[in-house]
C-alpha cells in the first residue's frame, strides 16, 4: 500500500472536517483565480474594443472619462462638440478617415448610437477585425437601424421589426420618440464589445427625433410628423465624439496636439491604447487590493487547513506509532502529513477552478450583456500558475503538522503518551 | 432601466478626480518628470522629448551667471547629439543630429515662467522589423530628472509606460 | 545475509538508557533471547519495560551498551537502517488499540508487511497471494473469513483486534515478535485461548517471541521468564 492511498483513506475517515477544509480551500481558490480571471479578460476585452482607431476626440475633460464614455458608454457624459468642428477635423490633410458618434437615446436599456455607415467599415475590434452583419445590412433610410448582437439575442429581434427609441437613458417616466418609430434593417455578428449592446442609426435620424424638440420636451404645436421630417436640413449640430484615423502614425502626436490646441473650442484627443494605460494605471490600485485580499483569503484557507490537521494530529499519535512499529521511518511519518495537505489542496484546487468554471459558465451572458465583459472559460497560463502556487504552499503548510508528528515519532517510540 | 454602470463605479470614482493629462498649451509642466513620445511607421521613427528646464539644468530662467550659460549650453549639446538614446542594435537605426528648441530661456522670457526643452529626433531605421525596444538614458545624462512619462504608437496600436530611476527600457513590441 | 542460527536472536550487553530530561534510567547487563525462543517478561509498571521493547525494536537508541538482534549490532545501523530492518524481522503487537480503523481487517494485516519487500515476497508473490495469506493467517488466529472481510475494523470486538494485530505482526514470517501487554484489555478465557493461537502461529513460523505482561498466570505458557525490576533481572525457568 503507497502512502498516496494510506492518505486518501485516513482521509476519507475523517471526511467531515476534511470535506470543510477542502471548501474552504476551494472557495479561496475560488475568488483567486476568478478575481485574476476578471482581470485579465477586462482588460483584453477593453484593449480589444478600439484597434485600429488612432485617436479618440471628444469635448475636453479627462482621456479616461472621454473613452469611458464615448467607446464603453459608461461613466459621466462628456460634453459636445460642434458639427463645425467636426468637419474641422475630418478636413486635417493628416486625417484619413473620421467617424462620428452621438450618443443621449436609448431603447430598452440599450444605448442607441448615432453615427454614419463609415462605423460599420472602420471601426475594428479584437486583432483588427471589422464589424460583420448576421442579418441585413447598414442602414440606409432615414428610419433605419442596426442592432447588437446581445440586443438581438435579449429582446429576439429580427430584420424588419419596428421599435421605439426613448429619450434620454430610459427610466419609467422617459419621453418615447413614438412617433418616430425605426425599423431593424441589420444585425450586427458578436464582438464581444460594448458594440454588441448598441444599437446604431444614423446621425440624421437622431436630428430627425429631435427636430421637435426643445429642452428636452416636444413643443406642443410644432409636432413635426416622420414623413414631414424628411424633407427638412437634418445637418447635425453637434455630435459626442469622433473617432479618428490617420494617413500616417508618425503624425499621433502631432494631430493629438493641434486638436488639442484648437483655438475655437476645448477639445481633448486621447491615444486610446495611452488613455487606457491610465485606466489600468487608475484601477491598478485597487486590482492590487483585490488580488492582496484574495491571496490573504487563501492563507486563511491554509491556515484553516493547518489547523484542522493540527487537531486531528493529537488523535492520530496512534496511528503514526503503528505505522513506526510496522517499520515506517520517522520520514515517512513526516512525508505523510505533507502528502495530506498536499492533496487538500489539491482536491481544494480542482474543486475551486470547477466552481469558477460553473460561474463563468452561468454568468457569461449576463456580464456581456450588463458590464461588456466577455470572461473565457479556460484557465489562463497566469491561473495555472496560480494554482501550482497554492499547492505548493499547501505541500509546504503540511510540513508544520509534518515536523510536529516526525518529532513526536522520534521522541515517543512506540509509546502513545497522551 | 439596467444599472449597466455598476461594475465601472471603482473606476469612475477614481477617474473623476483627475485632471486632464493633455493640454499641450496649458503644459502639464512637472518637475522631475519629463516626456517622450515615440512613434514608428515603416522605417521611419520619431521620438519627441519634452523636458523641464529644472530637471536639465537646473533653473527656469535666462542664464544670469556663467556657470549658468555653460550648464544652459551642455544641456543643448546633449539634447542634439542625443546620445542617450539608442535604438534596439538590430534595427540599425540612424538620425541627424537634432534641432533643440529651448522655450523660457530667453532674455525677453516671462520671469516666473517655466522653461522647457523640446526636441524631435527623427531615426531611419535599416531593419524596422528588429526594432522592439529603446534604451533612454536620460536618467544617467540628467541627474535631477525622476520619471519619464513615454507614449508610444507602433503598429501594435498606442500605449503608455513609466520609467521610474532608474530604468532605462522601453519595450515597442507587445 | 544475516548470520543468525547459532547466534541468539536478541542480546544485550552493559545497555543502559536514559529518558532526556529524566533521572530514571533502565540498564540491563546481560539479556539474550535464543532464536525461536519464546520468552515471557514480567515486571510492575515503570519498571522500564517499554522502553526495553522500544530498545530491542530499534525506535529508541541506546545510551550506552549495545543491542544486538540476528547478529546485526543496532549501534552500527542509522535511524532509517534500524526503521528498515523493523520492517524486515519484527513484528509488534501493542497493548490495545493496534489497527488503523480506515484499513479493513485484512488491509491493517498486510501493512505488516508494507515497509518490507522481502516480507511482503515470503508472504506471497502476487497482492492476491500476499491478501490470501492475509485471510489464511487472521482464519488460523479464529476470525472467520466472512467477519473479516465484511466487518469495519471499527466494529470488531477488543480480542478481534487483538488477532488482527498478531496477523499483522507475523505475516510474511519475521524472525521476532514483540508484544507489549497484548492481552490486558482481554478477559480471562479470551486471553488464554487467544495466547495460544498466538504461540501456536509463532511455533509454526518458528519466530521468536518476547511477551511484556504483568500478569504471572500467563509465564507457564512461555520457555522462559525474565523478570524485570529494581533488582537485577533474575531468570525463571518455567
Amino acid at each position: 500500500m503507497n502512502l498516496i492511498s494510506l492518505a486518501l483513506k485516513s482521509l476519507r475517515q475523517r471526511r467531515t472536517g476534511v470535506l470543510l477544509t477542502v471548501v474552504t480551500i476551494a472557495l479561496s481558490v475560488f475568488l483567486l483565480l476568478g478575481v485574476e480571471r476578471v482581470r485579465v479578460d477586462a482588460r483584453r476585452g477593453f484593449s480589444s474594443t478600439v484597434s485600429g482607431t488612432d485617436l479618440v476626440v471628444g469635448a475636453r475633460s479627462g482621456p479616461v472619462n472621454l473613452l469611458l464614455y464615448a467607446i464603453f458608454h459608461v461613466g459621466e457624459a462628456t460634453n459636445n462638440i460642434t458639427w463645425k468642428t467636426y468637419e474641422d477635423i475630418r478636413a486635417m490633410p493628416e486625417v484619413s478617415w473620421t467617424v462620428p458618434l452621438s450618443l443621449g437615446d436609448s431603447h430598452r436599456g440599450f444605448r442607441v448610437v448615432g453615427t454614419t455607415t463609415d462605423f460599420f467599415v472602420h471601426y475594428h475590434y479584437g486583432a483588427k477585425q471589422a464589424l460583420s452583419f448576421t442579418r441585413g445590412a447598414p442602414f440606409a433610410d432615414l428610419y433605419d437601424a442596426v442592432i447588437g448582437a446581445e440586443v438581438a439575442r435579449q429582446l429576439h429581434y429580427t430584420v424588419g421589426d419596428s421599435i421605439v427609441l426613448a429619450h434620454g437613458l430610459g427610466g419609467p417616466a422617459t419621453a418615447l420618440h413614438a412617433d418616430k418609430p425605426f425599423r431593424i434593417k441589420g444585425i450586427l455578428a458578436p464582438t464581444g464589445t460594448p458594440v454588441d449592446a448598441t444599437i446604431a442609426v444614423s446621425l440624421e435620424a437622431i436630428e430627425a427625433i429631435h427636430v421637435d424638440w426643445r429642452g428636452g420636451m416636444r413643443l406642443p404645436g410644432l409636432e413635426a410628423s416622420a414623413e414631414s421630417t424628411r424633407h427638412m436640413d437634418l445637418t447635425p449640430t453637434a455630435i459626442t465624439a469622433c473617432l479618428v484615423g490617420l494617413k500616417s502614425r508618425l503624425s499621433s502626436f502631432a494631430v493629438q496636439r493641434a486638436i488639442n490646441e484648437y483655438p475655437d473650442e476645448a477639445l481633448l484627443a486621447v491615444l486610446p491604447g495611452v488613455a487606457l494605460g491610465e485606466l489600468w494605471h487608475l484601477i491598478g490600485t485597487a486590482e492590487n487590493a483585490l488580488r492582496a485580499v484574495s491571496v490573504m483569503v487563501v492563507l486563511v484557507g491554509m491556515s484553516g487547513m493547518l489547523t484542522a490537521l493540527l487537531a486531528m494530529l493529537n488523535e492520530r499519535r496512534r496511528e503514526m506509532a503503528i505505522l513506526r512499529a510496522v517499520g515506517a521511518s520517522a520520514r515517512t511519518v513526516f512525508a505523510l502529513l505533507v502528502i495530506e495537505s498536499t492533496l487538500l489542496t489539491t482536491f481544494g484546487a480542482v474543486l475551486g477552478c470547477l466552481l469558477l468554471f460553473g460561474v463563468v459558465a452561468i454568468g457569461h451572458d449576463y456580464l456581456l450583456a450588463n458590464a461588456g465583459l466577455v470572461l473565457e472559460l479556460a484557465p489562463s497560463a497566469t491561473e495555472w500558475w496560480l494554482l501550482a502556487a497554492v499547492i505548493v504552499l499547501g505541500a509546504f503548510a503540511g510540513a508544520i503538522p509534518g515536523a510536529i508528528a516526525y518529532r513526536r515519532s522520534l521522541n515517543d517510540g512506540l509509546q502513545v503518551r497522551l | 432601466m439596467k444599472l449597466r454602470t455598476a461594475p465601472f463605479l471603482v473606476v469612475l470614482a477614481l477617474a473623476a478626480g483627475r485632471l486632464p493629462a493633455e493640454e499641450r498649451h496649458l503644459g502639464p509642466h512637472v518637475h522631475g518628470q519629463a516626456t517622450l513620445q515615440v512613434s514608428s511607421d515603416g522605417p521611419a521613427l520619431v521620438v519627441a522629448l519634452s523636458i523641464p528646464g529644472h530637471d536639465a539644468v537646473g533653473f527656469e530662467h535666462p542664464p544670469a551667471t556663467t556657470e549658468q550659460a555653460q550648464a544652459l549650453a551642455k544641456a543643448r549639446e546633449t539634447l542634439r547629439v542625443g546620445k542617450w538614446l539608442v535604438p534596439a542594435g538590430g534595427a540599425n537605426c540612424t538620425a541627424p543630429p537634432a534641432k533643440v528648441v529651448a522655450d523660457g530661456f530667453d532674455v525677453n522670457a516671462k520671469p516666473g515662467g517655466h522653461a522647457d526643452f523640446d526636441v524631435t529626433y527623427e531615426f531611419t531605421c535599416a531593419a524596422p522589423e528588429k526594432l522592439d525596444a529603446v534604451e533612454v538614458g536620460l536618467f544617467a545624462a540628467f541627474p535631477a530628472l525622476q520619471r519619464v512619462v513615454v507614449d508610444i504608437v507602433t503598429a501594435n496600436g498606442a500605449t503608455q509606460q513609466v520609467l521610474d530611476r532608474p530604468m532605462t527600457h522601453v519595450t515597442l513590441s507587445p | 545475509m544475516i548470520p543468525y542460527g547459532d547466534a541468539p536472536l536478541v542480546s544485550c550487553r552493559g545497555l543502559q538508557f536514559k529518558w532526556p530530561g529524566s533521572e530514571a534510567m533502565l540498564s540491563m547487563d546481560d539479556f539474550a533471547v535464543a532464536p525461536g525462543e519464546r520468552m515471557f517478561l514480567c515486571g510492575p509498571s515503570g519498571s522500564g519495560k517499554s522502553t526495553l521493547l522500544g530498545l530491542l525494536s530499534g525506535v529508541l537508541r541506546a545510551t550506552h551498551g549495545e543491542v544486538t538482534v540476528l547478529g546485526v549490532p543496532f549501534s552500527a545501523l542509522s535511524a532509517s537502517q534500524r526503521d528498515h530492518f523493523r520492517a524486515e524481522h519484527l513484528g509488534y503487537v501493542f497493548q490495545q488499540f493496534n489497527l488503523l480503523p480506515f484499513l479493513s481487517p485484512v488491509e491493517n494485516v498486510l501493512l505488516g508487511c508494507a515497509w518490507s519487500p522481502a516480507r511482503a515476497t515470503r508472504a506471497g508473490t502476487t497482492q492476491q497471494a500476499q491478501r490470501a495469506e492475509a485471510v489464511r493467517l487472521l482464519d488460523s488466529l479464529g476470525l472467520v473469513a466472512q467477519l473479516v472481510e465484511r466487518s469495519r475494523t471499527g466494529n470488531l470486538s477488543v480480542g478481534q483486534q487483538q488477532r488482527v494485530a498478531v496477523a499483522r505482526a507475523l505475516i510474511g514470517g519475521p524472525q521476532l515478535l514483540i508484544a507489549d501487554e497484548p492481552t490486558s484489555a482481554l478477559d480471562a478465557d479470551n486471553r488464554d485461548a487467544f495466547l495460544r493461537l498466538l504461540l501456536a502461529e509463532c511455533t509454526r513460523h518458528g519466530t521468536g517471541v518476547v511477551f511484556v505482561s504483568h500478569d504471572m498466570n500467563l509465564a507457564r505458557h512461555f520457555d522462559r521468564a525474565v523478570s524485570l525490576g529494581d533488582r537485577p533481572p533474575s531468570q525463571m525457568v518455567a
